[in-house]
């Protein structure tokens, strides 16, 4: 028998359906007597809610009904909070915070749910959510992290202890990092900022709540990359046993993280269903998506490195303002954690100093994506160590040959609580610069600026830099799905 | 991870990951052929019910070839130890005589054997020899725990071009060189790294979530304000493949899902601060868009001038 076994570049037996549109997503299920829903967000980054009036919008034509927050306090509807917070780790306490389904007091970024509308179509629905009435009294915003972190900024949770500061992380030794920065050749600093990206993934969110009333049972069709997850967090929501609920997720267009747990969408799908007792179906267009989406990445650091003649880095000192967004929710830890316990990728320093803030915003949740947190610290230590090199005039690619982890100390534990098990990474850079014909960069740079002056003017150049990343598996899926007991505030 | 055969003797498996495509209908059938041999068009993958799914966690953080894959290495380990009994029993032989190779049961110094699609069909059969003792079915059922965590790892080469009077960057030559621990397909594995190094640079040169600082509110909410990077924009990534056996897995295998994102935007931006490093640029954030390299080069040049 021919194995197609492991190694092998086996085509992909999904592709058949994919390529020929064959797929099955949740937008492409319809339910007997199925309605839609359409949410109502707030246009204020931050307001107090003083009134809500959606009998307009109730008498809309085709119109089932108008959740708001109190239908959901009084239906008694838990929250979505944090499955992880700093504390389960050993970490000073962090700021817990509550996401309600739909808000009644307050909205804390442009995009915060406030009301949810079904209709038996989607236009009616559209139509109707524009008729709820809201009263709000706008306060004080701060989006900007570098402003949040300062004292007398806008506060996003009144009941924040210390300010904006969700969370707060401490790597290494301060004694022996100044110690080492005192006599230290050279020492460069720099700011680094990682930008703020959407997940952008092609399917929009999207769910179908489904409810049956002579079982009590829920069936959600949601685009998850982790339905058991879903379940969890909907069980804690609905106050039901788990064997109550069935979560479904069909074939889904891209995650990269923003869908690796549910959003208020999820459970206001379930609840209106129950509600109409008629399947209700969400999707968001891509603007919705653009405001309501956990976020990834947006960080600041500001590093110093200290280094010897020879290039040999002696120590690191880091400083970094973690977004968090309105919430604290899901697995937000993750990537907050990450971002500074990656720090050291796979460099030789043992001497560091990191501290790091969890930053509440007036804007959208951030989350993991595609690499939560590994790309933030990675960037933040290649830029430093790049620009080290040219500060002392060093070869880019020899300082990094200098500073990395040789074989022969590995198994190697990092200080921020790593073990590498294994990795040639001397050997790898050396491979990726022969394959990249880097002899060759000076004849390109050459042609290329002799083209340029034909045309117009161009500049080539070349870098290197290198990650060394893990699989999460263990830091994350094994805690951050299975606290059972989360409080939720209902 | 579960493994079920069937009654006619094809083979489910039910995976607790969740393949969004990442293509585990393929590289999970493909371990299930290297451990059971039984035909890759028989085998069925199921997902993302938890109607169907036992349990599972589902797919983030480059976990599913670690996780899932090693647990798809114990569930086939247990499969076959539970149809070494069954195929003892219908072979009357005893199972301590009998080894798992190729597909099939053989009794070790004789020509006796049967494929475990059979002793998978005779576990299913009704009053047959083997349900009263064994109980009904051939399934299984493995898990992993990736603790110790793997490390994949690994080194991102490019070269661009800067045009000095627009300010636009062409990254024109792309190389990467991961280990990834032992490969499982490499064709995916190189999408991966593909796909991983695209959104990279889309981060590096153009994509960025706004948010005005006075009012609040978000600039950038649709495909007209928010950058996408297009196949136009892009060079050929060329990856190789390097096997460095991971120490804390059966398997081997390291998580590659996330390993062009974490590489692309420091290599990217390193090497517009080299071209742009002769009229004294030192540093830039991104996004790189050509409005601020062209703002930098300006700063750059007046500060020089």
């Amino acid at each position: 028998m021919a194995k197609f076994g492991i190694g092998q570049a086996v085509r992909r037996v999904e592709d058949q359906r994919f390529l020929l549109g064959r797929g099955r997503y949740v937008d492409d299920i319809t339910l007997p007597g199925m309605c839609y829903g359409v949410t109502v967000l707030s246009p204020h980054a931050h307001a107090r809610i003083k009134r809500i009036d959606v009998s307009k919008a109730k008498a809309a034509p085709g119109v089932l009904c108008a959740l708001t927050g109190a239908d959901a306090a009084t239906d008694k509807l838990g929250s979505f909070t944090a499955h992880l917070m700093p504390e389960d780790f050993g970490a000073p306490k962090g700021h817990r915070t509550f996401q309600p389904v739909l808000n009644m007091e307050k909205a804390r970024f442009v995009g915060d749910r406030v009301a949810f509308v079904v209709a038996e179509t989607q236009p009616q629905a559209r139509d109707a959510a524009e008729l709820v009435e809201i009263d709000y009294e706008p306060l004080p915003a701060v989006v900007d992290l570098e402003v949040a972190a300062k004292d007398g900024a806008p506060k996003v949770w009144e009941d924040c202890p210390q300010g904006n500061v969700g969370f707060r992380l401490m790597f290494g030794n301060k004694e022996a990092t100044d110690a080492a920065f005192g006599h230290a050749k050279h020492v460069v600093k720099l700011r680094v900022e990682n930008n703020r990206v959407s997940p952008a993934s092609m399917e929009p969110r999207v769910a179908i709540g489904d409810y049956n009333a002579a079982e009590n049972f829920f069936t959600l069709y949601t685009a998850s990359q982790n339905p058991h997850g879903v379940r969890e967090d909907m069980a804690h929501i609905f106050g039901l046993p788990e064997n109550h609920i069935r979560v479904v997720s069909p074939d889904v267009g891209g995650g990269f993280g923003l869908k690796g747990g549910p959003f208020p969408d999820d459970a206001l799908v379930l609840w209106a269903a129950r509600r109409v007792h008629r399947p209700v179906k969400w999707l968001a267009t891509r603007s919705e998506s653009m405001l309501t989406d956990h976020c990834g990445r947006e960080t600041v650091y500001y590093g110093e490195l200290a280094v010897d003649e020879h290039g040999k880095i002696l120590a690191l000192r880091a400083r970094c303002l973690f977004q968090l967004g309105a919430y604290f929710v899901g697995a937000a830890l993750a990537p907050g954690a990450f971002a500074v316990r990656f720090i050291p990728e796979a460099y030789d320093i043992q001497t560091m100093h990191i501290m790091s803030q969890g930053l509440f915003t007036n804007t959208s949740q951030v989350g993991p994506y595609r690499g939560a947190g590994r790309p933030e610290a990675a960037y933040f230590t290649e830029r430093l160590i790049e620009h080290a090199a040219r500060t002392i005039g060093m070869d880019p690619a020899e300082i990094r040959r200098r500073n990395l982890i040789p074989p022969d100390k590995l198994p190697y534990a990092t200080p921020t609580l790593w073990n590498y098990d294994s990795g040639e990474f001397q050997r790898l850079l050396d491979k990726c610069i022969e394959l990249s014909d880097w002899e060759g960069y000076a004849a390109r740079k050459k042609a290329s600026e002799k083209r340029g002056k034909k045309s117009r003017k161009r500049t080539a150049s070349c870098a290197v830099a290198r990650s060394a990343t893990t699989s999460s598996s263990a830091a994350s899926s094994t805690t951050a799905w299975t606290c059972a007991s989360i409080p939720t505030a209902r | 991870m579960d493994l079920r055969f069937n009654p006619d003797g094809t083979l489910t498996i039910i995976a607790g990951t969740h393949s969004h495509g990442q293509g585990h209908a393929t590289v999970f059938a493909q371990l299930a052929n290297e451990y059971l041999d039984v035909p890759l068009d028989s085998i069925r993958y199921v997902q993302g019910d938890t109607a169907e799914v036992a349990i599972g966690r589902g797919t983030y953080g480059a976990r599913s070839a670690v996780v899932g894959g090693n647990a798809l290495k114990a569930a086939s380990e247990g499969i076959i130890a539970k149809g070494k009994m069954l195929a003892a029993a219908l072979m009357e032989a005893d199972a301590a005589d009998i080894e798992f190779k190729d597909g099939h049961y053989r009794v070790a110094g004789t020509d006796k054997a049967i494929a475990i699609t059979d002793v998978a069909k005779a576990a299913y059969a009704p009053m047959g020899p083997v349900t009263n003792k064994f109980g009904v079915g051939l399934e299984a059922n493995g898990s992993f725990s990736p603790e110790p965590p793997s490390h994949p790892n690994g080194a991102h080469v490019c070269e661009l071009e800067v045009d000095p009077d627009t300010g636009e960057v062409t990254v024109d030559r792309y190389f990467v060189v991961d280990d990834l621990g032992r490969v499982l397909n490499p064709m995916i594995v190189r999408g991966q790294i593909h796909g991983g190094v695209v959104q990279g640079i889309g981060q590096a040169l153009m994509e960025h979530q706004v948010y005005d600082r006075d009012s609040g509110q978000l600039v950038s909410g649709s495909f007209m304000d928010y950058g996408m990077p297009r196949a136009e924009m892009l060079p050929n990534v060329v990856s190789e493949l390097e096997e460095v056996p991971c120490k804390t897995n059966p398997l081997g295998v390291k998580g590659i899902g996330e390993s062009g994102t974490i590489g692309a935007p420091p290599t990217v931006i390193n090497a517009i601060i080299d071209a742009l490093a002769p009229i004294g640029v030192t540093a830039i954030d991104m996004p790189a868009t050509p409005l601020r390299v062209w703002e930098t080069i300006r700063q750059a040049r007046s500060a020089s001038a």
